[in-house]
Order: C-alpha cells, then structure tokens, then sequence
C-alpha cells in the first residue's frame, strides 16, 4: 500500500538532468532515531555544507528543516521506541538540495502532513500563545516541493532546499 | 545546559549557557528557567547571546517559559544570533516577545518601565 500527498503539484521532478548530478556529492546518513544522534548528524551535515561555499542563510535553513524534519521522526513516528531506524540522504546538485528522509516508524496521522499554517502568535494573550505547530510551519516555508509517503518499510519524505552560492 | 541567574536592580537576567536550545534540551530549558526565577519579582531578560540555534521546540521552550512567568514577570529577549532571529521573525514572535539588541540595552535606564 502506498499513500502519497503533496503541497505541490508535483510530488517530485524527476531524474535531474545529468550535467546537474554530482554522485560522489551525495551525503547519506543512517542512525538510531533519538535527539543526539540527531544532533550528531545535523553538524557533520553542516559540516559538509561548510565546504561547499553556499551563501550563511542557505546553510541555516538546511539546518533548520532538517532539524524540524528529523526531530518530528523522533518525537513522533518513534515516541515509544528507542530503537528506530532513521536515515537522511542529501543530493547536491548545483541550486538545490534534493533531500530524503526515511524511517520504519509509525506513521503521520491521517497519512497527511500537517499543513504549514503558521501559528497565530500577533495579538493572543500570553497565556493561549501556542507552543507548537512551529515546526511545520517552518518546514513549510522553507523546504519546496515537500512531499509525505507511506510504504510498508515506513515514512519517506522528500523536499528540496535551495542553496544561493557565495 | 547552565542558566546562570544575574540579579539587576531592574530586572533578572538570564545567561543560557548553551549553544542549542533546540528538541534534546527543550524539557531541561523549561525546568531550568522554572528554577532560576522561583524567586525574585518584575522583568526577566533572557540573555540568547550564546545560543547559536533554536528549534521550533526550542522556540516552544521559549514560549512556555513566558507563560509560566505570568504578567507579573514580563520576559524580554536579548542578544538574539542571526539564527536565532530568523527563527522568531519567520514564527512572528518578533511581535510578541520584546527583544533588546544587548542585555546592557534591556537594563538601560530606558527601557526599565
């Protein structure tokens, strides 16, 4: 069984063109699904990043919806496991980043994604201000052709990440 | 994570001595800043200076502690790192929060209410 949704039109393009692929860039990451680890591939990803002279901002946003994307997984899809299997594969091709992000846990609710609303913080009073739902939202704003599907191995998300150079 | 708790004639401020507040940590963050404010009255500065990043559960942390602190304890930001800032001006929470550039601006005398 395979349920797929997008935000786009689009749930991927397709096979870039071969004069944009760099295979031996391609970064791939397996791990055991908990905060550390998270944490642990998060900076050898931007550590990666660090050498490949895109512009400060891209590099933030990399790290950011890859933190947002990867401790969702945790927090979620393993919440009573200690033991998930969760992996991240980076494509770099010349403007984007083209990501995957798998894992063998449960899946979203409603086999949808939340949707990237951001959370009504301007004019609410202290005390009803929310303290989630930012997270999506971020997601949302920062990542393009963002896409969820469900298999039988698990989660797959992919979205893609422009990258201005320096 | 360390809080280290700075009490001012005008307000308490509080040096997070972390370089994330993000998901690992955002429980520890909420009983930490609980801590450090247990005692006191009026304005709490949340000194971010040394925080490279924060997370949307870093951000929740945030948002909680504020919350926990009531209107009595109004609690200010200052020293926001460029990411950091991004975070809360993409969030909108630049509108809700009162952010100083320095603490020394959040404790000068205009700034005290």
């Amino acid at each position: 069984m395979t349920v797929s949704q997008s935000t786009h039109n689009s749930p991927g393009l397709g096979p870039l063109p071969a004069v944009a692929r760099d295979r031996a860039a391609d970064l791939h990451f397996a791990f055991v699904g908990n905060l550390q680890q998270v944490r642990v591939t998060l900076d050898a990803i931007d550590a990666e990043m660090a050498g490949r002279n895109l512009c400060p901002d891209a590099r933030d946003n990399i790290q950011l919806v890859l933190a947002e994307v990867l401790n969702n997984v945790v927090e979620h899809a393993f919440r009573d496991r200690a033991d998930g299997a969760l992996s991240v594969t980076i494509e770099i091709g010349r403007d984007v980043l083209h990501c995957v992000v798998l894992d063998d846990g449960a899946p979203m609710p409603g086999l949808e994604m939340p949707n990237g609303e951001r959370p009504e913080v301007v004019g609410i009073a202290v005390e009803d201000l929310p303290e989630g739902g930012f997270g999506w939202f971020l997601i949302h704003r920062l990542s393009e052709a963002l896409h969820y599907e469900r298999s039988e191995a698990g989660n797959r998300f992919t979205f893609r990440l422009p990258v201005a150079r320096n | 994570m360390e809080i280290i708790v700075k009490a001012f004639e005008s307000a308490t401020v509080l040096d997070v001595q972390a370089p994330r507040i993000d998901a690992a940590v955002a429980i520890q963050f909420k009983d930490k800043v609980r801590a450090a404010v247990s005692e006191g009255t009026g304005r709490v500065i949340l000194d971010l200076s040394q925080v490279e990043f924060l997370d949307s559960s870093g951000l929740g942390a945030v948002v909680a502690a504020m919350k926990q602190l009531g209107k009595e304890r109004p609690l200010e930001l200052a020293a926001l790192s460029p990411k950091v800032d991004k975070v809360m001006k993409l969030t909108c929470m630049d509108r809700v929060f009162t952010i100083h550039e320095t603490v020394a601006a959040a404790l000068a005398p205009e700034n005290v209410a």
